[in-house]
């Protein structure tokens, strides 16, 4: 389980998980990916699956952006800045949390 | 019934009305239906169907869901079903072997309730001797690493301590806090005159919670939920009847919000002889209130009309004794006095020696 790091800001060397109270799971209906917790369903959309694929608690967020900009084709800078934007957006949600 | 207007995504398991405790707050009805408690392989096949129907969230509850010895089984057929699973108890009957059985048969959470931060004030308020089993049951749930929330109902008796009670929440190392006033239906309506706390201790919780929230922000969820009875607007009562959610009573009736059963002319369709597609589909008791047709004025022809859907049907009834009157929590309603006589105007202090204590079936 990641201790949660309430100060800290997400950095390169950052590891995010998927917050414990919260999963990934199919909508049968729609067959979209969500991300389901106590209180909320949110819709993942590609990049969003994409990105919360990769933070299993082992890889950085620098490995992640690579990954991804290779993947997307994209700038890793780009790639970067939206990763750590929506990483942050859940964290305050309480959906993600990371480890130095 | 097409697209995803009427799409459930919430499931209530009231798995048994038996409870060790007697809380006066109790929103359970106050004369139970009758008739036997569902077996396990129906309430599997109703976890299996309402995955089916779209329901993502499961809540198991009651009552008290602890007293049922198949709760690890039926956690797991909503595990095995894809959907998110709340155990809301009162943590009376945990113990490690128990959290730990719950741990792996794959529940997401737990939701126990306290109420209030130290044991005289809580076991007056539980109608037993329970603070000191909850703060047990605690420890086991961290050890068997299940994701822990809190819910404390507020009233006249423990507002004033939301602090203190925050301050709890974090010693004990919850993820969420939920700090619900009272919502008037069952015995909480029956004890209405004892519970409702003053307009001055609303406000005053209001800042207090304001203030907690912002401080534990990314460290622990602070939930609110708003009094009824001091706000214009009513809450948009279940996301709007048969919308979203379904409940499942001990005995099986199927029900579009947990209190509906106040509404008496209402007739609950029973899981034990049809399928829980057909009564989403094509239960009077679902279909009553769906849409707009059936509002009275002012609610009819109110630009609110679908944001709010006309609030809540179960405060409706009880307050004003129609189903389909504007729930009096909104200022428009012209039954706002029956609400009005009881906020500001209570003289009653706390005195939790007045209040009817809930009583088992
Ligand atoms: C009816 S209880 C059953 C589960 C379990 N016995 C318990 O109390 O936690 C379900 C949830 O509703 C809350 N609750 C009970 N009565 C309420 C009321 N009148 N208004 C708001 N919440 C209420 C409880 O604290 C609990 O979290
Ligand atoms: S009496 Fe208390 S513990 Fe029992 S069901 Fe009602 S709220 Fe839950
Ligand atoms: S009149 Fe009815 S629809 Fe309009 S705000 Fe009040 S409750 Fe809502």
């Amino acid at each position: 389980m990641i201790e949660p790091s309430p100060e800290s800001p997400l950095q390169p060397n950052s590891i995010p998980g998927i917050s414990p109270r919260a999963r990934i799971q199919t909508d049968k209906v729609t067959g979209n990916p969500v991300l389901i917790s106590q209180e909320s369903v949110l819709i993942l959309n590609a990049t969003a699956a994409d990105i919360l694929a990769l933070c299993d608690g082992k890889r950085k967020v620098c490995e992640i952006s690579a990954k991804l900009a290779t993947q997307y084709n994209a700038p890793v800078e780009v790639i970067s800045t939206s990763i750590v934007t929506y990483l942050t957006k859940l964290k305050q949600l309480n959906l993600v949390s990371w480890r130095e | 019934m097409a697209g995803c207007e009427y799409r459930p995504y919430g499931l209530l398991a009231e798995l048994t009305y038996r409870c060790p405790l007697h809380c006066p707050y109790c929103s359970n009805p106050i004369r139970y239906p009758i008739g036997s408690e569902l077996p396990t392989e129906v309430w599997q096949r109703v976890i299996a169907e309402a995955s089916d129907l779209g329901v993502l969230h499961i809540g198991f509850s009651g009552g008290e869901p602890l007293l049922r010895s198949d709760l690890p089984e039926l956690v797991n057929a909503a595990r095995k079903a894809g959907m998110y699973s709340n155990l809301i108890t009162s943590g009376i009957g945990i113990t490690l072997d128990r959290a730990l059985e719950l741990k792996t048969a794959g529940l997401d959470n737990i939701q126990v309730s306290f109420q209030a931060e130290e044991a005289v004030l809580a076991d007056a308020i539980a109608g037993a001797s329970a603070h000191a089993q909850k703060l047990k049951s605690i420890e086991y749930i961290h050890q068997a690493e299940l994701a822990l929330s809190l819910n404390v109902v507020l009233h006249r008796g423990n507002i004033d301590r939301i602090e203190n009670i925050v301050t709890l929440a974090e010693t004990l190392k919850a993820e969420r806090l939920e700090l619900a006033n009272t919502q008037y239906y069952g015995w909480a309506f029956k004890n209405l005159a004892g519970l409702l706390p003053s307009r001055e201790q609303i406000e005053s919780a209001g800042r207090i919670v304001a203030a907690a929230q912002v401080g534990l922000q990314g460290r622990m969820e602070v939930v609110y939920v708003m009094p009824d009875y001091f706000g214009d607007r009513p809450k948009p009562c279940m996301n709007g009847w048969g919308r979203r959610h379904i409940t499942v009573n001990p005995i099986g009736e199927t029900l579009p919000c947990p209190t509906a059963g106040a509404i008496k002319d209402l007739q609950f369709d029973n899981v034990k002889n049809q399928s829980l597609r057909w009564i989403w589909e094509n239960s009077a008791a679902f279909n009553r209130f769906r849409g707009t047709a059936w509002m009275t004025e002012p609610c009819r022809s109110c630009e609110f009309r679908e944001k709010d859907f006309g609030g809540c049907r179960c405060q409706a009834t009880l307050l004003t004794g129609d189903s389909a009157a504007t729930d009096p929590a909104c200022s428009l309603s012209p039954y706002r006095s029956a609400l009005e006589k009881w906020v500001g105007g209570n003289p009653e202090s706390w005195n939790p020696g007045a209040l009817e204590y809930r009583i088992n079936p």
